[in-house]
C-alpha cells in the first residue's frame, strides 16, 4: 500500500518536473510565421471543428497508404524540413532553419531546428531524418513512398548525417526541384517506428511498415513535430487532434501555434450533409462547390452566422479540365483528323468556355489554357494568354472545311475525306458532376458545326483505364497535379506513361521514349523537361517550362478548358480566415486561425 | 356469415370517400353492388365478377386511369412536348416555370401567352434570377412545326402539340429548365418513357421463372424442393450492386445506356425470381396439406390440373400484389441506380436521373421546380400500387360484398 | 427436426464454397484493380502502381488470388487483410457492425410493430375511412424512394431551425459517454434514417399483411370457427393472423441479410457510421478481399435467415413436416 502511494507521489513530482518542459515547449529559434497568414488579434483557446469530405482515414501511416483523408489528419500533426508558404506557394525555412548548395549543386547540407522536440517530447534529431528518408520516402515497399522524386537519371539520392542537427543530401545529378521534393517528405519519428520498419527491424518482411500507424493503433504512439497530435479516432465518424505543446512555429508576437486547443474532423463523405452540418453550425469551415456558393451567401447576407468566400485557385489539383483526342486511335481517317493540328484548333473553336464557366460554376472557375495556374508565379507563363483560343463557331466551322472535313450529303453530319461521318465517342466521368455537364455542353456545340458526338459516360476510374490503355477517341480528363512542372513529368512529358493521348512516343513496359513517333514540337517539350530536371537556376528552369507552356499552347496535345475556383464557407467565429490582396483565400492552414 | 361482427354489410351503406381522391359517382354503382350481392337475375361469369369487383375500388380505377394516361403520354411523349429533350437554351439556363396566361388585368386573350422572361444573375449572390416582363407576351400556338421526332412505330414528324413561335422569341417551359436550359417538361415526358417500360420485360421474366420453380418445389417437395431450394440459395447470393457495377461496366460501351440499362435489368431478372419462387413454395407447401388439394388429388386429378386449378388459383392475390408492387420497385430501382451513377445517363434521361438533380440542397433552396420529375415517380408509383390493390380485392374468390 | 436442422447445416459448407466462387468471379467481372485508382494520384508514379500490383498479388492470375484467400480461410481463419486500410478485414468489419445492427434492428422492429397491427386494423375494418386512409399513407411511403425522401426530411430540419442532420448524433456528442442527453441526441438524429430507410418496408409490410388477412378471413375454417360461434376476437387473432403472418416469415427471413447490406445509397445520404458506405467504398476501389469477406457474411446472413424462416414456418403451421 505504501509502495504504491510512493509511486503516486513519486509521478506526481515528475510530472510537476515535467511541466514546465512541456510549456517551454518551444526551440530555441522558433519559425516565425509569415505575417500574411494573419489578420486580427488572435484568441487562443477553443476547437475548430471541419469536415473530412474524402472519408474515413485508411490508416495514420502517411506513408504507408495513398488515401487523402489520411494525408488531410497527418498533414496536421507531422512537418517537413522545407515548408512552404500556403499563400505563395514558396519555400521557406521549416524543420530546417537553412540549408545550403554545394558550388555543382550536387550536396546539399540541412542544418536542423535545434531544441525542436517531438508531440511526446524526445527531441527531433538528424536521426530522423535518416529514419525518414531511407524507411519511408525513399523505401519502395512503402506504398506512400516518393522514391520516384529522390531518384536523378535512375539513382537514388543518399542521405548523411553529419552531426545530431546537421545531414547532408548527396545527388547523383543537379536537381532543379529538390528543395520543393523535399517539402513533401513529413518527418517520421525514428523512436516509435524503428522498430515496425523492415529497414530497421531486419526481422520484418519486406513492406511491413505499411503495417505501421493503422488506424486502430493507440494515439499515443503516433508522435509528429506537426502543431496537432492525434487524440481519439471514432471509427466513421470523428477524429479528434490536439494542439502538440511542442509546435516549433510562433506569430509575430512570438505566442506559439497553434492557437486552437483541439483540431476535430468531423467525417462527411456526403457532400450535401456537410453542407446541412456546416449550415447547422456543426461545421467551422468547408470548401463548397461553386454551386452552393447562392445558398451560402443569401443566408450571409440575411445576417447568418456564417460567410463565403471566393479565392483564385492556388491547388494546382486536380489539374484544369482537358479535352484530349486519341493519337494513336485505330481509325485511319480520324486518327488523320485527330493528329491534324488545325482540327484541333477547330475544337478549340468549338468550346465555349464563358457558358461552361456560368453555367457548370456558376461564374466560380477560370478560363485556363495550362496546367499551370495563373496564381504559381514561379512557373506560369502568361505569354500563352496571347495564343488563348476563344469560342467562335464560324472559325470552327471554317477550319473544318479548309481540312477537308465537309458535310457533303447534307445530313447534317461533317464527312472525312474518306466518306465516313465525322462521329467520335467522348468519353468523360459520370461521378464528377462538372465533366459531365462540360461534356453534355461539349456535345451541344460541336453538332452545331456538324460534328457528332456520342457521349460515353463511365465511372471516373473507369475512364483513366480507358484513358490509360488507350482505348478511347476523346476524353475529358483532370489530373493529381503539383507545382511544379517536373513533379508531374510523367503527364506533361511525351514518352511518359501518362502522356495517355499519344501513347505511342513510349515503348510498352520498359517505358523508353520512341522519338520517331514525337512530333517536332514534342521533341522539344521532351527537351524541356530532360533540361529542367537538372537545372539548377530557377530563372532557367522557368525558361524551360515556359518554352513548353508555350508548344502547349501552340500545338494543342490536349486543349485545356477550366479551373475552379476555391470557395470556402466559415463561421464567422472563426478569425485569421480571410481574402488576400491577390484573391488567394488564406486561413485554410489550421495554426493560424483561432476561434473568436 | 357476413363482416357484420366489425362492418355493416357494404351495400347497406354508402362507400366511404375520401376527399378529393375519389371520383365522382360511377354510373350503375348500385346495380353492380346489386349484381355482386347476387341479387340479380343474372349469372355472373368469373370475369365479370372481377371487373365489377375491380371497378369497386375507386382509388384502382383512378389509379388504373392515371397509368393508361401516363403510357400514352410518354409514348406521344415527342408530339406532346414543346421542344426536343436535347435542346439547350443557353439564355434561359435554371428558369422556373413559365406562367400560362390568358389575361394581364387589362386585355383578355383566348389564346393563352407567356410573358418574356429575362435572367440576370445577382453580382453579390451570384444566384441565377428571372425578370418576368408583363409588357412582352409571346402567344402559345397548337400544332407548331419544330424538332424532328420518331415516336415508335415509326411515325415521324416535326409537329409539336403546343409552343411558342420560335421566331418571335418565345419560349414556354411548363416546368421550367435544368442547368442547360432543357425544357423540363420536355425531359420528363421522355424520362418517363425509360423509367416506366425498361424493367417491364425484366418483371415479366422473372414472374415466369419464379412461379414455375417455385410451384414445383413447393408442390412436390422432398428431393426436387431441397435441391431448388440450394440453387436459390445459390442464385440469392449473386451479389446484386457488384454485379451491377460489373455488368454497367462490361457491356459494350458502344451501347447506348438505355441498352446498357436493359441489357443488364434483364441479366438480373434471371437471378431475380428467386424471392418469390421462394413465396410460392412456402404457400404451396402449406396448400398441398390443405383438403381440398388432398381432395383433388384423392379423385385422380393430374398434378398439372390441381396445380394450375387449385392451388395457383389460392396464391393469385399474392402474386397481384407481388407483381403491382414489382412495377414501382422498377421505377424507384432506377432512381436508385441512376443516384449512384449506374442508369440512364446523359443526353439521354430518365426520371431517376431527373431527380438526382434536384438531390441537392441548393436545388430543393433555389430550383425546387427541378422536383417535378419526382412527383411523377411518386404518382407513377401509387397508381400502380392502388390498381393492385384493387386487383387483389378483385380476384380474391371469398371476397363478398 | 434437430435432423433436418444439422443437415441444413452441413449443406452450407459446399454452398458456401460456391457462393465465395460466383462472388469472386463477379468482383473481378470488374475492370481494373485496386491498384487503377492511383494512377491519378498526384504522388504516385507509374512504376509504384505496377510495384504495388506485384506486391499485392494482383498480376496473378484470378484463381491463384482466390485460392490463396481461400487457403488463409481454412487453414488460419484469416479473411485476408484490406489493401486500403492494412488490417485484417474481419478487424474492419468488426469495427462498424455495431451501429449497423442497431439502425437495421431498429428499422426491422418499426416496421414490423408499425405494419402488423395497422394491416390486422385495415383488414378487418375493410373500407373504412381509416382503411382508405392508412392504405393512401402506406402507398405514399412505397412511392417515395427513400434516398430523396432522406434528404427532404434533412432539408426540412434545417429549414426549420434544427440542427440534428445527418449522422447518428451532434458532433459534441460523439465522443462523449453514455448519458441521458446524449440518448436524446441519438432519438433526434435516428428518426430520419429509421423513417426514411423503414417507411417503403413499412408500407410494403403492410400491404402484405392486409392481404393475407384478407384472404385468410374468407377461408373456409374461419368461418367454421365463426360458425362454431368462438369470440371473435379469438377467431382473428388465434386463427386468422397466426396463419396470415405465414408468408410474411419468408419476408422475414429475407429481410436478415438486410441488416448488413441493405440500405447502402440512404446509408450514404444520411452519412451513417453503418457499413453500407464502407463495403461501397470498397467496392468501387476494389479493395476485393474486404468485399469478398464482406459478401460471404452476407451469404452466411442469408442462409440463416432462410434456415430460421423455415423453422418458423414449421413452428407456425405444424402441417409443415420436413422429412
Amino acid at each position: 500500500m505504501q509502495k504504491r502511494l510512493l509511486v503516486v507521489v513519486l509521478s506526481l513530482v515528475a510530472l510537476l518536473a515535467l511541466a514546465p518542459a512541456a510549456l517551454a515547449g518551444l526551440p530555441a529559434n522558433p519559425k516565425v510565421e509569415n505575417e500574411n497568414l494573419f489578420e486580427g488579434t488572435a484568441r487562443p483557446g477553443g476547437e475548430l471543428i471541419l469536415g473530412l469530405t474524402s472519408g474515413s482515414p485508411k490508416s495514420f501511416n502517411y506513408y504507408g497508404v495513398i488515401d487523402s483523408s489520411a494525408y488531410t489528419i497527418m498533414e496536421n500533426i507531422l512537418s517537413p524540413l522545407v515548408d512552404v508558404n500556403p499563400v505563395t506557394q514558396e519555400l521557406e525555412p521549416g524543420l530546417a532553419e537553412k540549408w545550403d548548395f554545394s558550388a555543382d549543386g550536387k550536396t546539399v547540407t540541412f542544418f536542423l531546428r535545434k531544441g525542436v522536440k517531438w508531440s511526446d517530447g524526445k527531441p527531433f534529431t538528424a536521426d530522423d531524418v535518416l529514419f525518414t528518408m531511407q524507411n519511408a520516402v525513399m523505401n519502395p515497399n512503402a506504398e506512400g513512398n516518393e522514391v520516384d522524386r529522390f531518384t536523378i537519371g535512375g539513382k537514388k539520392v543518399e542521405w548523411v548525417k553529419v552531426n545530431a542537427n546537421t545531414v547532408k543530401a548527396i545527388l547523383p545529378a543537379s536537381y532543379g526541384a529538390f528543395l520543393r521534393v523535399v517539402s513533401h517528405a513529413l518527418m517520421l519519428p525514428r523512436h516509435k517506428l524503428a522498430d515496425k520498419a523492415e529497414g530497421t527491424n531486419p526481422a520484418l518482411p519486406p513492406g511491413s511498415f505499411n503495417k505501421a500507424w493503422t488506424t486502430n493503433t493507440n494515439p499515443r504512439e503516433i508522435v509528429g513535430t506537426g502543431p496537432f497530435m492525434l487524440e481519439q479516432y471514432i471509427v466513421d465518424q470523428k477524429v479528434i487532434l490536439k494542439k502538440n505543446p511542442n509546435f516549433w512555429k510562433v506569430d509575430a508576437k512570438r505566442r506559439q501555434l497553434p492557437y486552437v486547443n483541439k483540431l476535430v474532423y468531423l467525417i462527411v463523405q456526403n457532400e450535401q450533409v456537410a453542407m446541412a452540418k456546416f449550415q447547422a453550425g456543426e461545421i467551422d469551415r468547408l470548401k463548397i462547390g461553386g454551386r452552393d456558393y447562392p445558398t451560402i451567401k443569401k443566408e450571409e447576407l440575411k445576417g447568418a452566422p456564417y460567410m463565403v468566400l471566393k479565392g483564385t485557385p492556388v491547388n494546382p489539383t486536380p489539374s484544369p479540365t482537358h479535352l484530349a483526342f486519341n493519337f494513336d486511335i485505330k481509325d485511319e481517317a480520324l486518327r488523320e483528323a485527330f493528329r491534324n493540328l488545325k482540327f484541333r484548333e477547330a475544337m478549340a473553336y468549338a468550346i465555349d468556355r464563358d457558358r461552361i464557366i456560368d453555367q457548370v460554376y456558376n461564374t466560380l472557375a477560370i478560363p485556363s489554357g495550362m496546367p499551370v495556374l495563373p496564381s504559381n508565379k514561379a512557373f506560369f507563363n502568361p505569354e500563352i494568354e496571347k495564343y488563348r483560343i476563344n469560342f467562335d463557331l464560324k472559325k470552327a466551322a471554317a477550319l473544318l472545311d479548309e481540312i477537308g472535313v465537309k458535310d457533303i450529303n447534307n445530313d447534317g453530319v461533317r464527312e472525312l475525306p474518306n466518306g465516313n461521318p465525322l462521329e467520335f465517342t467522348l468519353t468523360a466521368a459520370v461521378d464528377l458532376q462538372d465533366h459531365t455537364d462540360i461534356a453534355t455542353l461539349l456535345k451541344d456545340n460541336l453538332e452545331k458545326i456538324g460534328v457528332k458526338v456520342n457521349l460515353q459516360l463511365v465511372k471516373f476510374s473507369l475512364a483513366f483505364d480507358k484513358a490509360l490503355s488507350g482505348e478511347f477517341e476523346a476524353m475529358l480528363l483532370a489530373f493529381g497535379n503539383q507545382p511544379d512542372p517536373q513533379l508531374r513529368k510523367a503527364i506533361w512529358q511525351p514518352g511518359r506513361p501518362l502522356y495517355y493521348w499519344h501513347l505511342s512516343t513510349m515503348k510498352g513496359k520498359e517505358q523508353i521514349p520512341v522519338f520517331e513517333e514525337m512530333y517536332d514540337w514534342e521533341k522539344k517539350i521532351y527537351e524541356d523537361f530532360e533540361k529542367g530536371e537538372v537545372t539548377m537556376s530557377p530563372a532557367t528552369r522557368k525558361a524551360y517550362y515556359d518554352d513548353w507552356q508555350l508548344e502547349n499552347a501552340r500545338n494543342l496535345p490536349v486543349i485545356f478548358i477550366t479551373k475552379g475556383m476555391d470557395v470556402v464557407a466559415v463561421q464567422k467565429s472563426v478569425g485569421n480566415v480571410f481574402l488576400q490582396k491577390n484573391g488567394v483565400i488564406t486561413g485554410l492552414s489550421n495554426w493560424t486561425v483561432y476561434k473568436k | 356469415m357476413s363482416e357484420t361482427f366489425t362492418n355493416p354489410p357494404v351495400a347497406n351503406q354508402p362507400l366511404p370517400k375520401i376527399p378529393g381522391k375519389m371520383p365522382g359517382k360511377t354510373p350503375g354503382r348500385n346495380q353492380n353492388e346489386a349484381l355482386l350481392e347476387g341479387e340479380g337475375e343474372v349469372a355472373l361469369s368469373q370475369a365479370q365478377k372481377i371487373r365489377l369487383r375491380f371497378m369497386r375500388h375507386k382509388l384502382g380505377v383512378v389509379g388504373g386511369a392515371i397509368i393508361v394516361f401516363l403510357y400514352v403520354v410518354v409514348t406521344l411523349a415527342p408530339f406532346l412536348s414543346p421542344y426536343g429533350f436535347e435542346v439547350q437554351h443557353p439564355e434561359y439556363s435554371l428558369a422556373p416555370p413559365t406562367g400560362i396566361h390568358f389575361s394581364n388585368g387589362k386585355r383578355f386573350s383566348l389564346r393563352p401567352y407567356t410573358y418574356s422572361i429575362t435572367k440576370a444573375r445577382d453580382p453579390i449572390t451570384l444566384e441565377l434570377t428571372y425578370q418576368v416582363d408583363r409588357e412582352k407576351s409571346y402567344p402559345i400556338y397548337f400544332f407548331v412545326r419544330g424538332e424532328k421526332y420518331d415516336i415508335i412505330g415509326g411515325w415521324k414528324g416535326n409537329l409539336h402539340l403546343f409552343g411558342a413561335d420560335r421566331n418571335s422569341g418565345g419560349a414556354v417551359f411548363l416546368f421550367g429548365t435544368d442547368r442547360f436550359g432543357r425544357d423540363l417538361f420536355t425531359r420528363t415526358l421522355i424520362g418517363g418513357r425509360v423509367s416506366m417500360t425498361v424493367g417491364v420485360f425484366g418483371i415479366l421474366l422473372s414472374f415466369i421463372i419464379g412461379i414455375l420453380v417455385g410451384g414445383v418445389s413447393g408442390y412436390y417437395g422432398g428431393w426436387m424442393d431441397n435441391l431448388i431450394q440450394r440453387v436459390i440459395e445459390l442464385l440469392r447470393s449473386f451479389p446484386r450492386l457488384p454485379l451491377w457495377l460489373a455488368l454497367s461496366m462490361v457491356l459494350p460501351p458502344q451501347w447506348s445506356s438505355v441498352a446498357v440499362y436493359f441489357g443488364v435489368v434483364t441479366i438480373l431478372s434471371l437471378i431475380d425470381w428467386t424471392g418469390l419462387a421462394r413465396v410460392i413454395r412456402g404457400q404451396f407447401l402449406s396448400l398441398r396439406e390443405k383438403e381440398f388439394v388432398q381432395a383433388a388429388r384423392a379423385i385422380g386429378a393430374s398434378d398439372a390440373s390441381i396445380i394450375l386449378r387449385h392451388m395457383l388459383p389460392n396464391t393469385m392475390s399474392y402474386l397481384i400484389v407481388s407483381a403491382t408492387l414489382s412495377f414501382p420497385g422498377m421505377i424507384i430501382g432506377e432512381s436508385s441506380i441512376s443516384f449512384l451513377g449506374l442508369g440512364i445517363k446523359e443526353p439521354m434521361t430518365s426520371w431517376g436521373l431527373l431527380l438526382k438533380d434536384a438531390q441537392s440542397l441548393e436545388a430543393l433552396n433555389l430550383h425546387p421546380w427541378l422536383m417535378i420529375p419526382g412527383i411523377f415517380i411518386i404518382v407513377a408509383v401509387l397508381a400502380f400500387n392502388f390498381v393492385g390493390d384493387a386487383m387483389r380485392d378483385a380476384f380474391d374468390p371469398y371476397s363478398k360484398m | 427436426m434437430l435432423r433436418y436442422i444439422l443437415q441444413r447445416f452441413l449443406y452450407m459448407i459446399p454452398m458456401m464454397v460456391l457462393i465465395s466462387i460466383i462472388c469472386f468471379a463477379v468482383i473481378k467481372l470488374q475492370p481494373g484493380d485496386f491498384g487503377s485508382q492511383y494512377f491519378n494520384n498526384p504522388r504516385v508514379s507509374p512504376e509504384m502502381v505496377q510495384q504495388l500490383r506485384e506486391r499485392l498479388g494482383l498480376n496473378d492470375p484470378a484463381y491463384i488470388q482466390y485460392l490463396k484467400w481461400a487457403k488463409g480461410i481454412v487453414t488460419r481463419g484469416d479473411f485476408g487483410y484490406s489493401f486500403a486500410y492494412k488490417r485484417p478485414v474481419s478487424d474492419l468489419i468488426w469495427e462498424r457492425m455495431g451501429w449497423t445492427v442497431v439502425v437495421a434492428t431498429l428499422t426491422i422492429v418499426f416496421s414490423w410493430l408499425v405494419a402488423i397491427p395497422i394491416g390486422i386494423y385495415s383488414a378487418t375494418h375493410k373500407y373504412s375511412i381509416m382503411d382508405y386512409l392508412l392504405t393512401f399513407l402506406g402507398f405514399i411511403g412505397l412511392s417515395i424512394p427513400n434516398f430523396f425522401l432522406a434528404l427532404v426530411l434533412m432539408y426540412a430540419v434545417l429549414k426549420a431551425g434544427g440542427t440534428s442532420v445527418g449522422g447518428l448524433f451532434s458532433q459534441n456528442f460523439i465522443e462523449t459517454p453514455w448519458s441521458w442527453a446524449k440518448f436524446v441526441d441519438m432519438l433526434n438524429h435516428l428518426w430520419i434514417p429509421v423513417i426514411s430507410i423503414g417507411l417503403s418496408g413499412t408500407a410494403g409490410l403492410l400491404r402484405q399483411m392486409r392481404g393475407n388477412l384478407l384472404d385468410v378471413l374468407g377461408a373456409q375454417y374461419v368461418v367454421t370457427a365463426r360458425a362454431k360461434g368462438l369470440k371473435e376476437s379469438i377467431v382473428i387473432y388465434k386463427h386468422a393472423v397466426r396463419n396470415a403472418i405465414n408468408p410474411l416469415i419468408s419476408i422475414f427471413g429475407m429481410q436478415l441479410p438486410e441488416v448488413i447490406s441493405g440500405t447502402i445509397i440512404s446509408a450514404i445520404v444520411l452519412n451513417l457510421p453503418t457499413i453500407g458506405p464502407f463495403f461501397y467504398d470498397a467496392l468501387i476501389t476494389q479493395d476485393q478481399y474486404l468485399v469478398m469477406t464482406f459478401l460471404m457474411l452476407s451469404a452466411f446472413m442469408m442462409l440463416i435467415g432462410n434456415l430460421l424462416a423455415d423453422i418458423m414456418l414449421a413452428w407456425a403451421d405444424p402441417r409443415i413436416r420436413y422429412q
